[in-house]
């Protein structure tokens, strides 16, 4: 080990090294008074921390914030789903539509009239195209 | 009316051995429609049809001699051999031109029985009648004057078994002699009607041999931007008209009723002939005239096919739209 320890140092603190890394850490820290000196103070700063005395969260905090990230949910999928509807939108409209068609219902029915007149007999067909009726729109 | 009801109708009268309506062989039908071109008579004819629950009714004047049909009730029709021309506000129009040839007949459908009887007077004249039943259903009364073979009257059914239309002589006089004819129409507009067959349609046209119920083809004409393809069942005659485009709801008739056509929505209302039944299916709008019962043309309507492009991004693009006419209200 030929550095400072560095980041090693909490792990040491926290007993997470292997014991030969820890012997080997506490060999270098021997020889090292830059890494000795930052071990006692990472070490009092942690001790100073966990002797600090408990605070409760202010009252509603954690509703507060519950309740914010439900508005955040709600905004979310209110983007999504006006998203989708406008990506619906112009799917849709992307393309020129077909031409609107208007069937002139009239002038079919009378064309229909004349071919089953031919087809079939003339006298009952022709009678109801000589009673048209118009087809208000 | 097919020929082959003629022969059944026929050959039942020659089993019931009541006077025959015509000289063995000949069709009914096809002998009134001689009779009404070549039999001078003039009479007042009277129709009555079930518009969505109302009854109505109108009267008219008939006048035949010479060949030349005439009708004349809020707006007068001609007939002249195979040429029909009507009378409309720009004056007298061809609805159908002379010189196409006379339209075939089919068959038959199945399903369909004709029993000839003795008939009552009609007008004063005496008639055989032609039952027409399809199952247990009656269909249709033909009354067949007995001597000329002139149809008096026709009586048509619903599914129901209720009439739904009736056309009648209220008054007729059969003469001996030739009178003058009605005076033929001059200068009538003419019609921009070609025939064509399946084969050299445009491909973005269809019109299938044959329809659901029974009905087949018997011509295919275009009428500018329109296509139109005639069908028979041997009873009712049918016309589907296929126009390119999307249908354009605001502009249909109003006291239209909707139908469901399975995947798609259509219209329907009541004209003193028949029914007529709109709808968009694929890239067209479909227009059914026709005086069958109206089960008929919702079951023919659904069976004819329709022209959706295959592509992804069409699907894709019809999907959005009708969700986007869904939310609109639209359907």
């Amino acid at each position: 080990m030929t550095d400072h320890l560095g980041d090693l140092l909490s792990a040491l603190l926290d007993g997470e090294m292997a014991p030969w890394q820890a012997d080997a850490a506490r060999v270098h820290m021997a020889s090292c008074p830059a890494c000795a000196t930052e071990l006692d103070a990472v070490g009092g700063a942690r001790s100073w921390v966990r002797g600090l005395p408990p605070v409760d969260p202010p009252f509603g905090l954690y509703e507060r914030m519950l309740r914010s990230r439900h508005r955040w949910a709600r905004a979310g999928v209110a983007a999504l789903t006006a998203g989708a509807a406008v990506s619906i939108g112009m799917v849709a409209f992307s393309s020129p539509r077909e031409a609107p068609v208007s069937p002139p219902v009239a002038r079919l029915v009378d064309a229909h009239t004349a071919t089953a007149s031919v087809a079939g007999d003339p006298l009952s067909q022709l009678v109801p195209a000589a009673t048209p009726v118009s087809f208000p729109r | 009316m097919t020929k082959a009801l003629v022969a059944g109708a026929v050959a039942a009268a020659v089993l019931m051995g009541g006077p025959s309506l015509a000289t063995a062989g000949d069709d009914p039908v096809e002998q009134a429609r001689k009779a009404a071109e070549t039999t001078p008579f003039s009479g007042r004819v009277v129709i009555t049809w079930n518009d969505d629950g109302v009854v109505r009714e109108a009267q008219l004047d008939v006048e035949s001699a010479g060949g030349v049909l005439s009708v004349r009730g809020t707006r007068s029709v001609m007939a002249l051999q195979q040429e029909r021309l009507v009378h409309g506000q720009a004056g007298w129009e061809v609805l159908w031109p002379s010189g196409l040839g006379p339209v075939g007949h089919p068959g038959l459908a199945s399903g369909y029985a004709v029993d000839s009887i003795a008939g009552p007077a009609v007008a004063g004249y005496p008639t055989r009648v032609a039952e027409v039943r399809k199952g247990a259903v009656l269909r249709e009364l033909l009354f067949f004057e007995q001597r000329s073979g002139l149809l008096l009257r026709r009586d048509q059914y619903g599914e129901d078994g209720d009439l739904e239309r009736r056309v009648e002589f209220q008054t007729l006089a059969i003469y001996e002699s030739a009178a003058a004819p009605p005076p033929a129409p001059r200068g009538a507009r003419p019609l921009a009607l070609r025939p064509t067959s399946a084969s050299s349609l445009p491909s973005s046209f269809d019109a299938p041999g044959s329809l659901a119920q029974g009905y087949r083809r018997l011509g295919i004409y275009l009428r500018g931007g329109v296509l139109q393809a005639l069908y028979s069942d041997g009873v009712y005659e049918l016309s589907l008209f296929e126009q390119r485009g999307r249908l354009d709801r605001d502009q249909l008739p109003a006291h239209t009723g909707a139908v469901s056509l399975g995947r798609e929505r259509g219209w329907s209302f009541a004209w003193p002939g028949g029914q007529v039944l709109i709808w968009h299916a694929g890239s067209s709008v479909y227009t059914l005239v026709g005086d069958a019962p109206s089960g008929d043309l919702v079951a023919v309507a659904r069976s004819v096919p329709s022209h959706t492009p295959g592509s992804l991004v069409h699907k894709l693009r019809q999907a959005c739209r009708g969700l986007v006419e869904a939310f609109r209200g639209d359907f």
